[in-house]
């Protein structure tokens, strides 16, 4: 056996991928964090490592995990298998065997459909290619399988899969796959593979029978500039191989899985980066928790590899329903014919008592992460509008704040009118029944009936409060920062890290001054040294120019004004440094009733280009570029999870067309998505990637610490980030703002209404 | 590194790098209504604080004390309100709540960490706040009412459990119970071994789930002196006593 030894400096370059996935968990937040760190002592231990038998998660499916290949979706070592993965799962897999390092993020989009966006690096690939960057290859590829059947007592599970669909061609593959679970822990799988996966053992195209022309596959034309279309003209055409294998689960953790390979590692072997001395891969996997999985490998009779991948599931978070302390109970008003005297009205008539009552409101409120923004009480009735800065449900922010009530308000006062608010705009309005609450705080089904005689209404009838009791008008400091920006062709991770002040001045509700400038300290951002090729304006593929150096960063300095212009209307007008690259002004309006899945929006932009480098100076030369740009959205969430958005209007570069968003929407806060925008930019003139496509990870924090929180990471992952279908990046976009307060999300989010 | 381990040093490295960003470094707000009654929580980062975090990942977790090694009678006799004393089975984690308010006939108790439990007034389990994975609500009104008659055994009694999953959706459990005397013998306390009945009440689900929850009654008055009743999969059961009167 031959192990390639790699010199020291290329094992130190290989750090970046292990890096990436340190980063990819802080970014989640790491089930492993709340695990090992629980708030109070002692709860330590109740949340165990080990998953109890039949538990949340054992209905989540997750006991069923199948295992993953080589290329980080479910597989025997470096051919596929047919199973999926348990709905919602998300698979990270860090795999590297000879010149070859894989990171992949697979995701379970539906029963029914695998999404995997990868990126891999095959050390010295480009070495004697005079247009390359760097000697080694980076190439980023999508693949989808659809599941067509699951596994019967006597069917096999079915899958068909793309691999590399629309990418460089490196992996360039379609498969038809079967497996099917037998005896004694044993798996058998067999497939049938074109492109790639036919370039072993390769025979003639069965599909010829049906139309001759599947017999040739057409070849590509171009090189990486016409990377990025989707290839259905070659889609299972020319020959095909067969591959298949065994996977034997020995014990509990350890699997051991032999397989024949269709793939023959043409391009690899043709530059001597591999030799392939056999069709036939071994391995062994090990199963260190639910989360991890490692793998060891012996492939094509001379390499030796290795996998990691951790595994997630949006809908199991780190702490189960939470660890947030308790809210204060319901404090039960005594019955009118045993206490008179607690139910009178002459409170209403003291001048003193309203001030009185409102600081002690205030008083209960705060403690919740409730900001009190304005209290009007009326002999039966009270007024309560509430900015939410700690719950990501805001059904759980409107419970908490009516059993926060009940302790305070006098005994006449029969119903809650809770209005929520977002930056100084008032937007849903929950009233609820006071005896309600006394009643139902310990009955059967009590969060669905509660929903049910709570009266959910939109509060654009409300204008912004003159001011705001509780939300400070002046907030300033200073935090550390770190930024970063993957998939540079030069230099793979690129981030910086420094200190970032941050200022927001809040006159009146609603009318927000707000800067944010960051000072980096150290980083490798003047690491990377391209010039853009794009015909375009240079509105961002230059984008790396703008965080090079140690020059201070102006990120933001505008100043908002959010109103309700009318009943389910939402309005803004923003002016200023609106991001990084461009200033100008910003203007929009959304339409969303509170019960409604569907808003639509518009918006228009006049932008200026900023130079890079400068603090305040407008672009000069390249960067002297002027837009109109504007959209008309519609947002639409459907009943089975899924949230579609389509933009339609005009980019940075000038150019008109649409962006389309599909995104799989967690109730817990949870996103995972993509998207594509198609403009009037040709593909040529659009360069490498063809036109702007990403996919969207949206993490909530409470998801991994256990703790409510409406802080959220997100992060969209673009293969490439070129001219074409570019759009100018504002705050408080008005319809991520507000959506939260109206349905279906408060209707999803229901369940913490009592926690 | 065993796989504990493992997910030990992955945590720490994710918390490094958590950490490193957005760490607030110092920060102002103007005076607000809210300020006089709560106190801003200042949370900055120390050396000290983050090598013992450092150090806590690694220290295997000390013995835990019994709660009559760290409750002295001169604690429960100070104590100016009864004291409800929780175990957890699966570790032996232990705490002390204190009465908070009443709803009808349930009694919340609150710990001093702010997590709450009630129980309706035959001592049966209604409700949890704060443990992770929450009994949003238990409805036990058959055994109730079959409680407080002091009836012996029993067939089918239904019993319906709601949990919160993690999409935050209500999920509502049916669980069938039966209900035996095993009669009275000695039973450890908190203070000491005293002669009990104990009633047991085996709960089995649809699903093939199943838990067996225990009530220990004074032989002569009936009154309900401790428990041992399941909370939800993840957290188990727990041991209940009130340890002062």
């Amino acid at each position: 056996m031959q192990v390639r030894l790699r010199d020291t400096a290329k094992l130190a370059k290989g750090l970046w991928a292990v890096v990436g996935l340190c980063l990819v968990l802080a970014v989640t937040g790491g089930q492993a964090v709340t695990q090992s760190a629980p708030a109070f002592g002692w709860l330590r231990g109740n949340l165990a490592d080990d998953v109890p038998a039949r538990s949340l998660p054992d209905l989540a499916g997750l006991q069923a995990r199948p295992h993953l290949s080589f290329n980080g979706t479910p597989g025997l070592i470096d051919m596929p298998t047919a199973h999926a993965m348990p709905d919602g799962d998300i698979a990270l897999t860090l795999s590297s065997f000879g010149a070859s390092t894989r990171g992949t993020l697979a995701f379970q989009v539906m029963p029914s459909v695998t999404g995997v966006f990868r990126y891999a690096r095959i050390d010295d690939f480009n070495l004697g290619d005079p247009n390359a960057a760097s000697p080694d290859r980076y190439d980023r590829s999508f693949d989808v399988v659809f599941h067509l059947a699951k596994e019967g007592r006597y069917r096999p599970a079915i899958a068909v899969g793309l691999r590399d669909f629309g990418g460089t061609d490196l992996f360039a593959s379609e498969y038809l796959v079967a497996s099917k679970t037998l005896p004694g822990r044993v798996t058998v799988t067999a497939g049938l593979g074109w492109g790639r996966l036919a370039t072993s053992g390769a025979f003639s195209n069965p599909l010829g029978v049906i139309w001759s022309g599947f017999e040739t596959r057409p070849s590509r034309t171009g090189g990486l500039q016409n990377t990025g279309q989707f290839d259905i003209d070659r889609f299972f055409r020319g020959d095909a191989a067969l591959f298949g294998g065994v996977h034997w689960q020995a014990t509990r953790r350890l699997a051991l899985m032999a397989e024949y390979s269709s793939d023959a590692y043409r391009q690899e072997e043709n530059r001597g980066l591999i030799e392939r001395k056999s069709s036939l891969n071994f391995g062994a996997s090990y199963r260190a928790s639910q989360s991890f999985d490692l793998g060891l490998y012996y492939l094509y009779g001379s390499e030796v590899g290795v996998r990691l991948s951790y595994i997630l599931n949006p809908k199991v978070p780190a702490a189960g329903s939470g660890i947030e302390s308790a809210p204060v109970p319901v404090a039960v008003r005594p019955a009118r014919a045993a206490a008179p005297e607690a139910w009178t009205t002459n409170w209403t008539e003291s001048p003193t008592v309203g001030s009185s009552l409102t600081t002690v409101a205030a008083g209960v409120l705060t403690p919740e992460g409730l900001v009190l923004e304005s209290l009007d009480l009326r002999a039966t009735e009270a007024h309560v509008t509430l900015r939410n800065t700690r719950f990501d449900m805001a059904a759980q922010a409107v419970g908490r704040a009516a059993r926060a009530l009940t302790l305070v308000l006098p005994a006449s006062i029969e119903t809650f009118h809770i209005t929520l608010v977002q930056q100084g705009m008032p937007t849903t309005r929950v009233s609820l029944r006071r005896s309600d609450l006394e009643d139902l705080e310990f009955a059967p089904d009590n969060a669905w009936r509660i929903y049910g005689r709570a009266q959910i209404a939109d509060a654009g009838d409300t204008p912004n409060a003159r001011s705001s009791l509780g939300s400070p008008k002046l907030t300033y400091g200073v935090t550390t920062a770190l930024t970063q920006s993957l998939f540079d062709p030069e230099a793979p991770f690129l981030f910086d890290v420094g200190l970032r002040a941050e200022a927001r001045y809040e006159p009146r509700p609603g009318l927000i001054f707000a800067g944010r400038l960051r000072q980096p300290l150290y980083g490798n951002r003047d690491s990377t040294n391209r010039i853009s090729n794009s015909v375009l304006p240079l509105v961002r593929s230059e984008s790396d120019d703008y965080g090079r150096g140690t020059t201070p960063k102006l990120e933001e300095l505008t100043a908002t004004y959010l109103w309700r212009p009318g009943p389910n209307l939402y309005a803004r007008a923003t002016a200023g440094y609106l991001e990084l690259a461009f200033v100008g002004v910003s203007g929009e309006l959304l339409w969303k009733p509170p019960t409604s899945r569907l808003a639509l929006g518009v918006e228009l932009n006049a932008v200026h280009q900023r130079e890079p480098g400068d603090v305040f100076a407008l672009g000069t030369n390249q960067f002297d570029n002027d837009a109109i740009t504007g959209h008309a959205s519609a947002y639409y969430s459907f009943e089975n999870g899924f949230y579609g958005q389509l933009d339609v209007g005009r980019y940075l570069a000038g150019d008109w067309g649409a962006t389309f968003t599909l995104t799989r929407r967690f109730t817990n806060g949870w996103e995972v998505g993509a998207f594509f925008t198609l403009t009037d930019v040709s593909f040529e003139d659009f360069g490498e990637g063809a036109f702007d496509k990403g996919i969207l990870l949206t993490i909530p924090t409470s998801w991994g610490s256990g703790q409510p929180s409406r802080e959220a990471r997100s992060t969209a992952v673009r293969p490439v980030l070129r001219d074409g279908g570019a759009r100018v990046n504002v705050s408080n976009r008005l319809y991520d703002l507000v959506r939260t307060d109206g349905d279906p999300e408060m209707a999803d989010g229901w369940g913490r209404f009592w926690r | 590194m065993s796989a504990r381990g493992v997910l030990r040093l992955g945590g720490l490295v994710a918390l490094l790098a958590l950490a490193a960003c957005g760490q607030s470094l110092f920060s102002y707000r103007s005076p607000t209504i809210g300020d006089a009654t709560t106190q801003e929580e200042v949370n900055r980062p120390t050396v000290g604080g983050i090598a013992n975090a450092v150090r806590g990942f690694f220290r295997p977790t000390p013995p835990i004390s019994r709660p009559q090694q760290v409750i002295s009678a001169d604690v429960l006799q100070q104590s100016p309100v009864p004291l409800l004393l929780l175990e957890f089975e699966d570790n032996n984690t232990w705490t002390l709540l204190q009465p908070s308010l009443a709803n009808g006939a349930v009694q919340t108790w609150i710990s001093d960490t702010g997590q709450t439990l009630s129980f309706d007034d035959q001592g049966v389990l209604q409700a949890t706040r704060g443990l992770g994975r929450d009994l949003m609500i238990a409805d036990s009104k058959e055994l109730r009412s079959h409680m407080a008659r002091r009836a012996g055994a029993s067939d089918n009694l239904l019993r319906v459990v709601e949990l919160l999953d993690g999409e935050n959706q209500i999920i509502r459990d049916a669980f069938v119970c039966t209900l035996r005397d095993v009669g009275v013998a000695p039973r450890p306390l908190f203070a000491g071994t005293e002669p009990l009945r104990e009633i047991q009440e085996a709960c089995f689900g649809a699903q093939g789930e199943a838990f067996t929850n225990l009530y220990w009654r004074d032989p002569r008055s009936g009154f309900l002196r401790g428990s041992l009743q399941w909370i939800s999969p993840e957290v188990g059961r727990a041991r209940f006593e009130v340890i002062t009167n």
